[in-house]
């Protein structure tokens, strides 16, 4: 029995003269290959774009929902007590880094949008009350053999990691609070960094024995920096110079990158510069000072970044024409690292480009962190699946980053 | 028989054949989605120490992810537009 042909909707439209053109074989391929590749290259680009936009513009449904998802990841947490059920050191320090960034971005928002502080500041005071909670300092007692806090006015070196995200924190409270709570710890936490900024042999602070990090310095020096806009108090024997050395000092002098982390005892650079580092400490910066944190972002961008059919990526190392990549030889502290490419960096570099108002760039990086993020929309609550609790925080704070600084 | 393979196996693929592709793959994207987000299984996948497990789970989600975000919609468009000029002697499904 013969075949019965069924009509195509699609061919009535191509009936014409028109649709006889489109039946040449090589043109109708041409098209077909034109349809391909230009959709291949738009679909995606427009789509992950999407929700780039509405960030950009500051959609404040997009916030909140958002902003749900990390308060809900401080709220939910109790304090971490003595017990048994005590959070190991990998897992206490990765909680202190999630409620610091927490803090950061809700703080942010807080003065991006004041009417909003009472939904969000009584979260903000119990990510604080967890970063101090001392369970939770364990892993930075174990670095030291001390505690940071009860050590403060008779330590003399050290505890950069823990001390100056916990006094960014702070000191942005007082920002957004003026009478704050924790404005004595502030106080104290802020002459006992730039004590030990001052005294140091090479003016910087370790974040552990052996070794100091650029970026936890760059804690350090906004939280002091915004301490004396806060509090009145001066700094500048300890910031002027910190200050000088994200400069140039600490700057690998052939691609202008910060170094990853620096040997205290001869103030000379443990492994390569690199995009994490140097993204980071521009995003920081940003929050109370714009020269160096702009130039180290348009270093990073500029040396590090690229994009392909619209998604943006940024290289972990620097490469000169005829370098090797084998030179570089991973520090302790490796940052997660995929094919070379540096999560991390696109994360801080899009704080940065949003914060500089770099809109190219935010929407390159964005698309990606759309494709690799995985955004999900539960209940009233809109999270990045890939990357957890401090994922979710760091891009908050991220996207939120307004163009004037906080 | 084996003419008979290669012969099916050169065919363009059949319209509806690349819808159902589309809405198993759409299908699983999102169940796989939910089932992460659920059970947080990309929460530390960059991490250091991460189990081979997680790491090619990860792998076969951002696969299918690019598949569906990447390939389908050009796929799509480009079976439809072959559908629609379709010279009038052809074989229709």
């Amino acid at each position: 029995m013969p075949r019965r042909r069924k009509r195509s909707r699609f061919r009535s439209g191509f009936g014409s003269s028109v649709g006889l053109v489109f039946q040449i074989p090589w043109l109708r391929y041409s098209v077909a290959a034109g349809l391909l590749f230009s959709l291949s290259w738009m679909v995606p680009r427009w789509w992950c774009a999407r929700d780039g936009h509405r960030w950009y513009r500051g959609d404040h449904a997009l916030i909140a929902a958002h902003a749900r998802t990390v308060v809900a990841g401080i709220t939910s947490e109790s304090p971490p007590s003595r017990s048994g059920s005590a959070p190991d050191r990998a897992e206490s320090e990765l909680r202190f880094d999630t409620y610091h960034w927490s803090a950061v971005a809700l703080l942010q928002l807080c003065l991006a949008h004041p009417e909003l502080r009472a939904q969000w500041l009584p979260a903000v005071e119990q990510a604080i009350e967890l970063m101090c909670a001392e369970p939770l300092r364990e892993f930075d007692t174990a670095r030291w053999g001390e505690d940071a806090l009860t050590t403060l006015e008779s330590g003399e070196r050290g505890h950069a990691h823990f001390l100056g995200g916990l006094n960014l924190v702070l000191s942005l409270h007082r920002r957004v609070d003026p009478q704050s709570r924790f404005a004595p710890l502030n106080d104290r936490i802020s002459f006992a960094l730039a004590r030990r900024l001052v005294t140091s042999r090479h003016g910087m602070i370790e974040s552990s024995r052996g070794v100091a990090y650029p970026v936890d310095n760059a804690s350090v020096l906004v939280s002091l920096l915004l301490h004396q806009r806060v509090a009145g108090a001066s700094h500048a024997t300890a910031v002027g110079p910190l200050l000088a050395r994200f400069r140039q000092a600490w700057r690998d002098s052939h691609s202008g990158l910060l170094h990853h982390a620096l040997n205290p005892d001869d103030g000379q650079p443990i492994g390569v510069a690199r995009a994490s580092a140097s993204a980071r400490a521009a995003f920081l910066l940003s929050f109370a000072e714009r020269e160096v944190a702009r130039d180290l972002y348009q270093t990073t961008r500029d040396r590090c970044a690229d994009a392909f059919i619209g998604f943006g990526y940024v290289k972990e190392y620097y490469v000169r024409a005829g370098g090797h990549r084998a030179d570089m030889l991973p520090t302790p502290d490796d940052q997660a690292v995929v094919l070379g490419l540096s999560p991390s960096a696109l994360g801080f570099g899009l704080g940065a480009a949003r914060r500089f108002n770099d809109s190219r760039h935010f929407f390159q990086l964005y698309r990606t962190a759309h494709l690799a993020g995985l955004p999900i929309r539960r209940a009233d609550k809109r999270a990045f699946v890939a990357g957890g609790a401090l994922a979710n925080a760091v891009l908050l704070a991220a996207l939120t980053a307004a163009p004037e600084s906080p | 028989m084996i003419t008979r393979f290669l012969r099916l196996a050169s065919a363009p693929p059949r319209f509806r054949f690349i819808l159902t592709v589309a809405a198993i793959a759409l299908g699983l994207h999102l169940a796989g989605l939910y089932v992460l987000a659920l059970t947080g299984g990309l929460d530390l996948f960059l991490a250091s120490g991460t189990s081979i497990g997680i790491l090619c789970l990860a792998t076969v989600f951002y696969g299918l992810r690019l598949f569906v975000f990447v390939v389908l919609p050009s796929w799509l468009a480009v079976s439809l537009w072959l559908r629609a000029t379709r010279p009038p002697h052809a074989h229709l499904d």
